[in-house]
């Protein structure tokens, strides 16, 4: 019994940063109907930027944190216009392919130029003072405990920003149909941007949150978050944002579960496997898209 | 006008494309043959190929490992070079992938005497086949027996077989710590030579009387390892062995000790943890006392040792080679200068062939070798060479006797 | 001719019929994610037969397509559902599967791969000549009824369904087809090798096949003859003292295509100038 709430945690935590990457990466589905794959090697890239800043200023966690969520919304922000000429001629299928591509090169990026491509940890200081309560088996950091909550409190937020605010309707507006929400006056770019500027804010956040709870970080995380969020997203139904952090939970518990009671050769193919299933099943996710 | 000069632009643009790749292909295959074959005969050059992951996710082992054979090559230089001749190191990157690790080979095999890399064992099984077919002695990741005998006598192996070093630090380990009598030991599943370990493990250490109660999986990149952890403590075991490489073991290590396990000479690592991505994601206190067994002493006190690492300390902001091709690549540029020098060999393309099938008898059963790190031996393409065992003590290795 | 150039030339088949089945799909509107889990199918199934039964190279490549075929349209099936991005990501889970299986399956090797595939003397020969066979292949598909209605279902799935053609039917026999020159490239791809590994037809293999697609150009079925060796080729292509950016390279490549020129480097206008000026004469 012990072990098992044990692993209920370990997967709740794991499933909480899941949820936060999805909410991003919904967000960015709203803004601009795209699939951002790229979005995590982004978050990497800033957990970098941190690393890098906390070496040079002597520890300075409070410069580091602000330099992380300077280069977060400026790398999100500068994506953008990649995307901007596929969006204005429809081509989602190709945003796809675009959106791999920035994760290569971010990817080569941290391997070749950011610790000669080791991976690197940072200071207890930098991870919430290691504050844990520990049972035994059973271990819950402070670190898990806010990476849940802001999980939740950030979907609320954005459900709120989507749906109350002048910005968010216009944002919705035109997803749902570029050329009316163009005849209507909606600034393409503009609002494009203020999306993407969220997006990359979100992307600071969770590289703290990831920082707090795994504390490490290297040029394979990227690639590690990067196809299980997006497959979770459609699972969800893409940009749906409850259904995003609801599955995403529920997958980090079912992926923790199968790491500790089957035999790890096959997980891969059981968890892929039921995904693409639902998917089939339901070609709109879980929860339905946000149209 | 506008569109029609694109239109130009744009055709141009591809016949220069198309043009480009034909020749490209010529270039691959006629003009490097003359290429490297002028190298070889002109007075004093001699070409030695190297294979390496320099780009790609194993860029941080493979680029030590191109510096290693690039700096040995400068060092032979000094020295006067090879019989008379300075070597000309032509590097080439296999980026962690087998079909670009074939192609890199095909490129350099036409020519070549000897041929250093890949680096990876995935790549080095793949291209040891082109190598093999072209008879020419490949120094490369050979770490199973199986690949050696098929590709013999020419699949050398540039380090020494890692499941044997796993049994003989495992053993070391539950001898110095006789209260160790079961323990669990973390492998990746999808890792052949790691899965190999764990069942030699099971087989070879009840002879000392401790049983190994259950192999733990856990693979490549996963982000969590607690419920690795927890597995292995549920377990109730008395010692660790993590068999996995530096990224995860760093994790499981990491959770094994908040979660309990408080003497760190409880858990021991395999020499693919020794790196940064270990001991340096690890924190001091959970890395203290523990033990890691590698292919390479970094404390090694030899006058040429200390000079490779004063120099990699140079090139390389301040850091210290940790990973084992670096000593490794390094002994193979000088074995083949020492088996150039015994065998007289000119690099002359009339003698290729001679040349090339003498090379490989002399690597597949070699002489002893005075190494950078103690004395060395090939037998029967396998490499055969002391392994080092250490205690942590907080983030340094301490070696144990 | 020198062992590079035969390497070279063989690869460069292997990625252009690979690349061509992820074209093929295409022309039907999607974008197809599972082409590197038909060459897996294939390759594994070439290794097998050649080393295991000694089967000879041609029933090889026979056994390959018929096998890639079936174990394509199953997914296919359930893809017929599905559409656009859904498809796209979906499939990419195909990869993970079929990884994962060859993984447990002793009698493949399991990790370790099957090494000593027999070695073919005329490959370079027999891969160009496949690749003629497919380019034929190709050349009629999208000139015949299908081809348009293939076509069709690219620029609106539902005005093709009002025109009377099943999109869904499109959409399985575009996979299929698909998964079927995947398996052949999987094969010549065993036979090159000679060493198979479930490691080779991961992310980064799926990765370079989309990018040969769309650099080339996805509405044509020449674009392959450029982009395939100015990619594979790319160490050759740049100094060397810039061979550590290779692979930023590569995805800049792609990024500028993309935003540049939607069509690719080979478009549909540039054939259909090809065409006439051959048609004048």
């Amino acid at each position: 019994m012990e072990s098992f709430i044990a692993q209920v945690i370990n997967g709740l935590a794991t499933g909480s940063i899941y949820a936060l990457i999805v909410l991003g990466m919904n967000l960015l589905v709203l803004v601009r109907d795209i699939v951002h794959q790229g979005y995590a090697h982004i978050i990497m890239i800033t957990m970098a930027a941190g690393w890098i800043t906390l070496n040079t200023s002597g520890g300075n966690i409070a410069m580091a944190i602000a330099v992380m969520v300077v280069v977060g919304v400026l790398v999100t922000m500068a994506t953008e216009p990649l995307f901007r000429p596929l969006c204005k001629r429809g081509a989602q299928l190709e945003t796809i392919v675009l959106a791999m591509s920035v994760g290569i090169i971010l990817t080569e990026f941290m391997s070749q130029f950011v610790n000669s491509g080791g991976n690197f940890a940072f200071p207890a200081s930098m991870r919430g003072g290691g504050i844990t309560l520990t049972f035994g088996l059973i271990r819950l950091s402070l670190a898990n405990i806010i990476a849940l909550i802001s999980a939740v409190v950030v979907a609320l937020v954005l459900l709120w920003f989507m749906h109350k605010t002048q910005q968010g309707r216009a944002i919705r507006a035109m997803a749902q149909n570029l050329r009316v929400a163009k005849m209507l006056g909606i600034p393409f770019g503009m609002t494009g941007m203020i999306g993407f500027g969220i997006a990359g804010f979100l992307a600071a956040i969770i590289a703290i949150l990831i920082i707090m709870t795994i504390g490490t970080c290297g040029p394979s995380l990227g690639d590690t978050f990067a196809v299980k969020s997006v497959i979770l997203m459609l699972f969800a139904g893409m940009g749906n944002l409850k259904g995003g952090l609801l599955s995403a939970l529920f997958m980090g518990l079912i992926e923790a579960m199968a790491l500790a009671y089957l035999p790890g050769s096959w997980t891969q193919a059981i968890f892929y496997g039921v995904i693409m299933l639902v998917i089939i099943w339901k070609p709109n996710g879980l929860f339905g898209t946000a149209k | 006008m506008k569109s029609r000069f694109k239109r130009i632009l744009a055709a141009t643009f591809s016949m220069i494309m198309v043009l480009g790749s034909l020749s490209g292909c010529g270039s691959s295959g006629g003009a490097e043959t003359t290429g490297s074959g002028e190298s070889s005969t002109a007075q004093g050059e001699l070409t030695i190929s190297v294979l390496s992951a320099i780009t790609g996710p194993i860029a941080f082992v493979g680029k030590p490992a191109a510096w290693a054979a690039e700096y040995a090559a400068g060092i032979i230089n000094e020295a006067g070079g090879i019989n008379g001749k300075t070597i000309k190191i032509d590097m080439h990157d296999t980026k962690f992938d087998t079909a670009e690790a074939v192609s890199a080979m095909s490129q350099v095999v036409d020519d070549a005497l000897v041929v250093v890399g890949p680096m990876d064992a995935p790549g080095g099984e793949a291209a040891g086949q082109v190598a093999f077919d072209a008879s020419v002695t490949n120094i490369a990741a050979f770490s199973f027996p199986d690949i050696r005998a098929q590709y013999s006598p020419f699949a050398i192996a540039y380090m020494t077989d890692s499941e044997e070093g796993d049994l003989l630090a495992a053993k070391h380990w539950v001898e110095l710590n006789p209260d160790i009598k079961s323990i669990v030991v973390f492998a990746n599943p999808t890792d052949p030579s790691q899965m190999a370990t764990a069942e030699m493990l099971e087989s070879g250490l009840p002879e000392v009387g401790v049983t190994v109660k259950k192999i733990i999986e856990v693979e490549t990149g996963v982000l969590d390892a607690g419920p690795a952890a927890v597995q292995a403590i549920n377990a109730d075991v008395d010692g660790y062995y993590i068999g996995i490489r530096a990224d995860e073991a760093a994790k499981v290590v990491s959770e094994l000790r908040t979660r309990g396990v408080d003497e760190g000479n409880r858990i021991c690592a395999t020499f693919a943890a020794f790196s940064p991505n270990y001991s340096d994601v690890v924190s001091e206190d959970a890395l203290n006392g523990t033990y890691i067994w590698n292919k390479l002493d970094p404390n090694y006190d030899g006058e040429e040792w200390n000079k490779l690492v004063e120099a990699y300390k140079a090139d390389n902001e301040g850091a210290s080679p940790t990973v084992n091709p670096v000593p490794d690549y390094y002994n193979a540029l000088m074995a083949i200068k020492q088996c150039f020098e015994e065998l007289n060999i000119t690099g002359d393309p009339a003698k290729l062939e001679t040349e090339k099938a003498a090379i490989a008898e002399w690597f597949y059963n070699s002489p002893v070798i005075e190494g950078i790190q103690g004395e060395f031996q090939w037998v029967e393409g396998k490499k055969v060479a002391p392994v080092y065992f250490f205690q942590f003590e907080g983030k340094q290795p301490v070696a144990v006797k | 001719m020198s062992t590079a150039l035969s390497y070279f030339i063989i690869f460069c088949c292997v990625f252009i019929i690979l690349t061509w089945a992820a074209y093929v799909p295409f022309r039907a509107g999607l974008l197809y994610n599972g082409t590197v889990y038909c060459m897996a199918i294939g390759g594994y199934f070439a290794a097998l037969a050649s080393k295991t039964w000694h089967w000879p190279f041609w029933v090889c490549i026979i056994g390959a397509i018929v096998v890639g075929a079936i174990l394509g349209f199953i997914p296919a099936l359930g893809f017929s559902r599905t559409s656009g991005i859904v498809t796209a990501v979906s499939s990419m889970a195909l990869i993970f599967i079929i990884q994962s299986v060859i993984r447990n399956i002793d009698i493949l090797g399991a990790g370790r791969g099957i090494s000593g595939i027999p070695k073919i003397e005329n490959l370079v020969l027999y891969s160009l000549i496949l690749v003629l066979i497919v380019a034929v292949f190709i050349f009629r598909l999208d000139h015949s009824r299908l081809g348009r209605a293939f076509e069709a279902v690219q620029t609106d799935p539902d005005m093709a369904a009002t025109l009377g053609v099943n999109v869904k039917i499109i959409s399985v026999l575009g996979l299929t087809i698909s998964s079927a020159l995947g398996a052949v490239a999987g094969a010549i791809y065993a036979f090159n090798m000679r060493i198979i590994y479930p490691e080779t037809f991961g992310f980064s293999l799926l990765l370079s096949v989309m990018t040969m697609l769309f650099v080339g150009g996805r509405y044509t079925q020449w674009g392959m003859f450029i982009s395939v060796p100015l990619l594979w080729g790319i160490n050759k292509w740049i100094p060397s003292s810039l061979a550590i950016y290779a692979q930023i390279i590569y995805g800049v490549i792609l990024i500028v295509i993309l935003m540049a020129r939607p069509e690719g480097l080979v478009t549909r206008k540039m054939v259909a100038g090809v065409g006439r000026v051959f048609v004048r004469k």
